[in-house]
Order: C-alpha cells, then structure tokens, then sequence
C-alpha cells in the first residue's frame, strides 16, 4: 500500500486567507493511503521542503502530494524536494488550491475549502498509483540560429559566436544592420547611430563562427530544443556574390529606379543596387521586379550580336562589373536556392515596422510633407536622400516650422493601446539635433505626456526646453493642407485649457511600432504564440523573458516588444546566453511524460499516425506486422493517440488509466 | 428606371423650395425616377428627440422609414441632417435586437413595422454611385469651363462614417462633391478648412455670434486661398447659412465681398438648361450674375449634327 503525504501550504493569506487550511489538513489525514498530512506557511520555503524531504528519509512517505499555489512555477520546486530526499521526482503531484480555488473563489470560503478538500483528494487519489519515470537524453546539435541580422539579431549572434558556438545570421534584406542602420543619431548621447553600429556589423562579418545568410529568409523548422532542421531560402540576387567586390559600377549604370526602401521611399534606388553605403556584406542585388532588361537583354538569354562590331551586346550592369559577377546569359532560379542547417537553439529577433502614415486618415496622409518619424531620420542622415540638409520633400526648401505628433496609432483604441516606449526620446532627440544645427527654427510638440524613464533620459528632455523647443501637452486632432503643400495644425492645449491652430511646414508622426505581417507565418512555423499587443510572447512577463514556450527558441528586441537600444542589447545578450544553455550542456532531456505503444497490444491500424500534432508516430514492423511506434524525441505528451487508440495500447506515461480514474472516483465521491 | 423615395425635410421646402425643383428636374432627365412618401414627418432634427430619447427617436425616424418600405423604394434626401438622423437611427435600430422590439412596440401602435428593407441615400450619393460623371457629363447643356467651384459637403453627409454605406475614401478629405462639379466642367480647388462646420444647425439657434465667428473663419479661408466664382453645396443647412450670413458679415462691415451660393442640383439644373426661375430662384446673396454667366450663348454646348447619310430610315 502507497504511504501518500499531503503538504498542504498557507502561501501567507492567499490561500489561508480565504480556505480553513486545518480543516484541509484534518480532512486529507483521513483519506486512504494517506500516511501524514502537514501544513506549513510557505511549503515552497527551505523549513517548508525541509520537511518533505525529512518524511522520504524517515520513510513515512513515498508518494508525495503537495496542495498550494500552481504547478506551472511551483512543480519544479518540489520535484527537486523529492529527488533531494531520494525519492524518484515523477512520484509528485500537486493540488492546485491557490489558482483555481483561492483567488477565484475569495467571496465563499466555505465553498472554496470545500473545493481544496475534493482536489486534495483527487490528486491523493493519483498520486497513490503513480509510476516512478526515467528521464532520457539525447545529444545536441552544437550550433546556433539567429533570425533577424537588426542590432538584436547582430548581437546575439556574436556573443554565440564568442562563446565558441556555430551561428547562422539569417537576414530577409541584402545586408545587416535592420532599423538602427537607419538611424541618424542615437539618444540620450547623440552618438551616430552609423559610427556605433558599423564595427560591430563588420565584426559580425568577419567573426569565424559567424555564417551570414543575407537576402535569405527562414522557409522550414522541424525538430525540437537541440536539434532543430531549418530550411533557409537565399533569395536570387542575380550577382555571383563569391566574385562582387561591392563596388557599386552596377548600380552607376543601371537606368532603372524605384523608390528606396533605406531610404523610406524619400528617393530612388536603381534595380542594381547596394543596399547602403555601410552593407555588411557590401554586395550587390538585381532587384528583377524593377529591371528593365536593357535593351532586350532578358535575363537567362543569349546576348544579341552588334552587326557593326560583331561584338555581343551586353547590359549596362554587366558591362559595367569589372569583376565578371553580373552574366545575365546564366539560367538563374528565380526562386533562390534551399540551404539546410542543423542547428541546436534558435534566437528570433525579427525586429518590428512602423505603422503606414496612411492609416491616419486626419493627419493628411498624402500630402508630401506629412512624413513618419522614420522618414525623418533618413532626411536628417549624412546618408540620407538630402544629404544630412534638412529640406522638406514637397519642395526641398528648408521648413521654418517643424511640428512633431506623438502616440500617432500608439495609445489609441482604434489602433494599438501599448506606448510604443521609444517615440519621446527619439522625437526629442530628432527636435534637438535640429534645433542645434538650425537655431531659427520653431519647433513644436505635441505629448499626450512625455514619458523619459532610463538613465540620462529625463536630462535629455529637460535639456530640449531649455532649448525653446515648445512643448505642449495634449493631442493633435488633424492637419488641414493649405496652399503651398503648408499644413494648419489643429491641436489642443491642456496646460492653457485651449485649442490651438498654427500653420507649419513639415509635420512628423510618430507612427506606432507594431510586428510586420510577415510575422505571422514565421510564428507558425516556429511555434511562437503572440501576446496582447500581437508581439511575440515570451515564457513568462517578467522571469522568462527572452524564453518562449517553445523550448530552444528564444527572443531578442522589438518582436518581443517596443524597445530602445539599449534594453534591446541587453535583450539579445540574454536571450544568447539562455540560447547558450542547451548548447554548453551537451544534451538534453527528453521529459518522460510522454506516450508510449504497447506493441504486443497494437493492431497496427494506423488511427493514432494522421492525429499526431507532433508527426511523432509511425508504423513500423514488428512480429513481421505494422504496429505503431512514437518517436520519443518528437513526443509532446500530448495524449491524442492515447485517447483515440481502439485497443487501449498506448498510454501517456503520467497520466495513466487507473490514475485518472482514481482522481474522477475522488472528484464524485 | 430606378425609382427613390424623395425625403423632403423641413428646410428645403419651406425656405429653399427652389432647390425641391431642381431635384424633380435634374433626376427624370438623368433616369431616376422621384416618387413622394405621403404622410412624412419631421426626421426628427437634432435638437429634438435625438437629444434626450434614443428610442422615440428611432421610433420616429423608424416611422418615415416604414413610409419607404410601404412603398418598395430606398431613401433620399437632399438634407444632411435628414441624411444623418435616419442613418444613424437605421442603424440604432439594426444593431440592437431589444430596441428593434421596442421600436416596433411603439410602431405597433400605428399599425407599422420596421422591417429595414429601404436603404438612406443622400442626392450626392445617388448623383455618384448610381447616376454617374460620365451620365451627368453627358446631360450638359452648358459647360461650366473656367467657373472656379468652393465646395462645402457639410458634416453630417460625412459623419458618423461608420453607419453610411456610402461614404468618402477619407472623410477627412472629401472628394465626392469636388468629383460632381468638375464633371460640370468647373474646377474645385481644395482649401484648407474645407471638411469644417459652416456654423450652422445647434450652434446658430444657441449662438448667434459663435456661429458667425465660425462661418467667418470658413469663409475667409474659402476668400483668401481660392477666390471662388460661387461656393457649391450638397447641405440644405450649409446653403442657407452661407446664402443669409453673408450679407449679416458684410453688413457688420466683416467683409467686403459677398460669393454666390448653390446647391449642387440647382447649379446642375442650371447647366443642364432648366429654367432659373424654377430651380435657382430664392436667394439672399444675388446670383443673378453668374446665372447668367452659366447660361451665357458661348456656354452652350455644341451639339453634334445629326449625319443624315448614316442615319437610314429602317423598317422595325
């Protein structure tokens, strides 16, 4: 006969507060199998396992049953207390009287005993026929996948690197460097975002553990937490890059232009182009949806041979190669090529978009000089469409009024509720870095409430009044276009109490930070679940955040959630190290609560292999018969086959028939 | 030939009656067919049971509607406020099961039910969703070519825009009406305060002077970007604030201008040849200039000769 102990905890007041833990404890002792039953104020306390594990050791008890908060944190806590005092962890179950009775049930006490009473029997029920589980292993694939080459992706990337790890950087566009290349300055020390950026995209370049997949993106992922298939598709480039040097000849010659992504549509690119003056690789792309095929020179054909010189006649972009990396006659794939990697951990940071101005119907969309902050930053750049030179676009004459509009799609019902957490700083800090270079200029603001938090940061905007930049709380109701592309601002005033009008030149909207919707097939087929906001989910708000609930994949920057620089470092430092874990360790553990076939009662009908989530059963030949068999890798636990099996030959370990049954005979009795 | 039931409201035959005439001209000449609804009331305007009591007020609109459905034909009107007051109430009554039943609970009394089987439609929309540019293009005896147009769509035809079926690209940025006069031949140039209040409505019976002030504002910007030959409506309200308060402004000595002022129908009406007597006859700010300018000899239209050779006598 078992010899159950029942722990039951206070967990301070919130459960003592509302359930009459004695009269649970009293109630449990009486229970069959029941060998003790105890209560403490804080079971998952030192004093609290202390005594679990002192009742293994004295041999009073060897099925362990503990009544508290929740399985989801807590579980681990004590299987550990019953592998520490010698007893096979799998042999615990807990009563979740916490979560599902005490904090729902605060207005009826007596009913929520009642309650903690049935689950305390129901799991003792359990627990007095459960199995002890073995734990088993399996090798892991020592490499990394980064998905996303933005300052998250870069990082984490290298710090795998340093840590002596293969890593693959997969990055959709043609170099590294995503949203912060982009960037002009950085707040709150105006450092160039491009001078502190630009070493660490060549060092990831050039770090030896490092592989950059440019211009690829992730097609595939099979496998699970340390051996993960992954298909990458390199998209066609229509360039030999293993001869590009990167001059740029192409893009000279090449006659085609369409609006400059780089640039936020401000200027043109050519369809041969280098993606930005700092590209890390610094390669060259043919964009095929904007060539024209210069004088018929279709790609994948035969050049045309001149009748006057008898010489071929080639495109102006392959003329141009000095290095031979442009042959327009090669049967290039259009659809790139397939790359297979076999990676142990996966880092997504995929980063985020800005929302299109076009979505704020009042703010004038389609007037050119209503731009988003993003567009600002380029037209500010050294590397920008001006140059640096502050012009406005509808007529590249130099604005004498700026106004900025915050929380334009961020905390707004009718768009995104979140603050989008970077849009004060970086607005105070495009305000300022204008201001100091053009002191005649009016600037005006407009806050809901500005909102500074971070080390320098408040400075950084007390700093901008001082300045003269003009501040002022409240929102922005819309923009009216006068003649001459001008704009009249319509805003409110809260500190005056009153609305205010004014004509200005070039107005800024800080556009919401929200996932691109590329995000959503990449979440399929990585696992990822989204969150409120609809940004990747970690494991847990505040102590898993860089986990997801998909073991071995792991998050960093502004997929995850807005963020700064700064936070979105620290992030991609710690998702590596947590991506660093699986690999340091070597293997990993397969947990056992999984289904197992009982080949000598299976039938070998097949029902359980079409309704497997997790493609992890197959049949295979057994007594020259097909019999069903689950690759234990692959196996979630999920109980599907179980459920469904005709014969009652596969059971999930854990949750086995007479188990559940004792706990449904608990629950009615 | 498609038929609607023609909302009158309270402004348009009681102080525009004149615009209520270029509606029965313009629509028969362009295939819409107009047909009254006996026995319609008031909408009823804001101000009245809008204002305190959802449900009387969708039992009244409801009650108009009934007249519609009776009758197997959808709703226009050329009065925004009309426009808006039966949408919206339309809609009150559609997404809500329990008001539909109290509606009908008070219609029942009448012996009418609100079944919503006729649709509200402003002119403008049947002029642009069912008539067409190309159909009024056509219809035109004189070409409006050179007129420089200020349009003024009005609130309520663009408000709330979730409850209309047809409605703007941007209501922020209305486009429908410029589309209908440059179809006349005219231009339409944008100005900024284009899409704000005229003034009209629950302020001017509140607020004389704050209503004034607001049309003042509307009218400068209208003034002093585009200098207009006339200012175009599709709201009965707006024509009527901007016919009567301009000549209050210029009297005060606030301006010293004054713009003539349509409603689109009328300078439709006029352009299509009918009679100003009949469809533009009611004006406090004078007109009679530009009437005659539309109407002008060199505006007419050439028509194209009949080819008599081409045109065979057939035996049908």
């Amino acid at each position: 006969m078992a010899k159950v102990g029942v722990y039951v905890c206070h967990c301070g007041s919130n459960i003592a507060g509302v359930i009459d833990v004695e009269a649970v404890r009293a109630f449990a002792e009486g229970l069959p199998d029941v060998a003790v039953a105890r209560k403490d104020l804080f079971m998952c306390s030192d004093s609290g396992q202390e005594m679990i594990k002192q009742d293994i050791r004295d041999g009073l008890v060897d099925k362990v049953v503990v009544a508290a908060c929740t399985p989801r944190t807590h579980e681990p806590i004590f299987r550990g207390a019953l592998s520490a005092g010698g007893l096979n962890k799998y042999l615990f179950e807990m009563a979740n009287i916490r979560d599902q009775d005490s904090w729902v049930h605060a207005q009826d006490p007596e009913g929520a005993t009642r309650k903690a009473k049935l689950l305390v029997a129901s799991a003792v029920g359990k627990a007095a026929r459960l199995r002890p589980l073995e734990e088993k292993y399996v090798d892991v694939t020592k490499a990394a996948l980064v998905i996303g080459g933005g300052v998250a992706g870069i990082f984490s990337a290298l710090e795998l690197a340093k840590m002596g790890f293969k890593t693959y950087l997969v990055e959709k566009e043609p170099s590294i460097g995503g949203v912060m290349a982009m960037l002009d300055k950085t707040f709150p020390t105006n450092d160039c975002s491009a001078c502190i950026l630009t070493p660490v995209m060549v060092e990831a370049g050039n770090h030896p553990n490092i592989e950059l997949l440019t211009y690829s993106e992730v097609e595939d992922v099979e496998g699970y937490i340390g051996n993960f298939n992954v298909k990458v598709r390199r998209k066609q480039a229509y360039v030999d890059w293993a001869r590009c040097t990167g001059c740029g000849a192409c893009a000279e010659k090449c006659p085609s232009k369409t609006p400059d992504e780089f640039n936020m549509g401000l200027s043109n690119r050519k369809a041969a182009y280098i993606h930005f003056p700092q590209a890390v690789p610094k390669k060259a792309v043919v964009d095929m949806a904007h060539c024209k095929s210069c004088g018929g020179r279709e790609i994948g054909t035969e050049p045309k041979i001149s009748e006057k010189t008898g010489k071929p006649l080639l495109a102006p972009c392959e003329k141009a190669c000095p290095a031979d990396a442009i042959n327009r006659t090669l049967q290039w794939d259009p659809a790139g090529e397939i790359k297979e990697i076999k990676v142990g951990t996966i880092v997504v940071a995929t980063g985020f978009q800005v929302m299109d101005k076009g979505w704020f119907k009042e703010m004038a969309p389609d007037n050119k000089n209503v731009i988003t902050a993003l567009q600002m930053e380029r037209l500010i750049s050294a590397t920008g469409p001006t140059g640096g030179k502050l012009l406005r676009p509808s007529d590249n004459e130099k604005p004498h009024t700026l106004t900025f509009v915050s929380c334009v799609g961020s905390r707004d019902e009718k768009h995104h509720t979140y603050c989008s957490r970077v849009c004060c700083m970086y607005m105070i800090k495009q305000a300022r870095l204008i201001k100091e270079k053009y002191p005649d200029v009016n600037i005006y603001m407009h806050f809901i409430d500005v909102r500074s938090p971070g080390k320098d940061y408040d400075e950084y905007y007390t700093g901008a009044r001082k300045m003269g930049i003009n501040i002022l709380r409240g929102k922005v109701g819309g923009l009216e276009v006068l003649p001459g592309d001008n704009l009249r601002v319509l805003a409110y005033d809260l500190d005056a109490c009153a609305p205010v009008e004014y004509e200005s030149d070039l107005v800024i909207l800080a556009t919401a930070m929200e996932l691109p919707p590329t995000a959503k097939k990449l979440a399929q087929t990585l696992g990822l679940q989204f969150c409120g906001s609809n940004f990747f989910k970690e494991l847990h708000p505040k102590l898993g955040p860089v986990e997801t609930s998909t073991e071995g994949i792991f998050l960093a920057g502004c997929c995850q959630g807005p963020k700064d620089i700064p936070d979105t470092v620290s992030q991609a430092k710690g998702a590596a190290a947590a991506a660093a874990v699986p690999l340091c360790q070597g293997r990993v553990k397969i947990e056992p609560i999984i289904s197992e076939v009982h080949t000598e009662k299976c039938s070998g009908c097949g029902i359980c292999v079409p309704l497997c989530p997790y493609n992890a059963i197959s049949l295979k030949p057994y007594a020259e018969k097909p019999r069903a068999i689950i690759d234990i890798t692959q196996c979630k636990g999920c109980g599907v086959c179980t459920a469904a099996c005709p014969s009652a030959a596969i059971v999930l370990h854990g949750y086995e028939e007479d188990q559940i049954f004792a706990q449904i005979a608990a629950l009615t009795a | 030939m498609e038929k609607y039931g023609l909302y009158l409201g309270c402004n348009i035959p009681f102080k525009a009656p004149d615009i209520e005439q270029s509606f029965r001209k313009v629509f028969p000449a362009l295939g819409i067919e107009v047909t009254d609804l006996p026995g319609a009331g008031c909408c009823p305007a804001w101000g009245t049971a809008p204002s305190f009591d959802l449900t009387t007020w969708c039992a009244v609109s409801g009650r108009n509607i009934t007249i519609a459905e009776d009758l197997d034909v959808p709703i226009m009107t050329g009065c925004n406020s009309c426009f808006g007051v039966l949408s919206e109430a339309k809609h009150f009554i559609e997404a809500d099961a329990s008001r539909k039943k109290a509606v009908n609970e008070k219609l029942g009394l009448i012996n009418r039910q609100f079944k919503g089987t006729s649709d509200i439609y402003h002119i403008s929309h049947v002029l642009y969703e069912k008539v067409g540019l190309d159909k009024i293009k056509e219809s035109l005896k004189y070409d409006l070519s050179g007129l420089k147009v200020a349009v003024q769509p009005g609130c309520h035809i663009l408000w709330p825009s979730d409850v209309y079926h047809v409605k703007e690209k941007n209501s922020f940025f209305p486009t429908q009406l410029k589309e209908l006069v440059e179809a006349l031949g005219a231009s339409a140039p944008h100005y900024s305060r284009l899409e704000a209040c005229c003034g009209m409505g629950g302020m001017r019976s509140t607020d004389v002077e704050k209503s004034l002030e607001l049309f003042k504002t509307k009218l400068l910007s209208i003034k002093e970007e585009i200098d207009p030959d006339c200012i175009v409506t599709t709201c009965s309200s707006c024509f009527l604030q901007f016919d009567m308060s301009q000549k209050t402004l210029k009297e005060r000595g606030e301006i010293d201008f004054e713009i003539p002022v349509f409603y689109y129908t009328q300078l439709l009406a006029l352009a299509m040849g009918f009679d100003p007597a009949n469809v533009a006859a009611l004006c406090v700010t004078p007109r009679d200039a530009i009437i005659a300018e539309i109407q002008s000899e060199a505006r007419k239209v050439r028509e194209q000769e009949p080819l008599m050779t081409l045109a065979p006598s057939i035996d049908r």
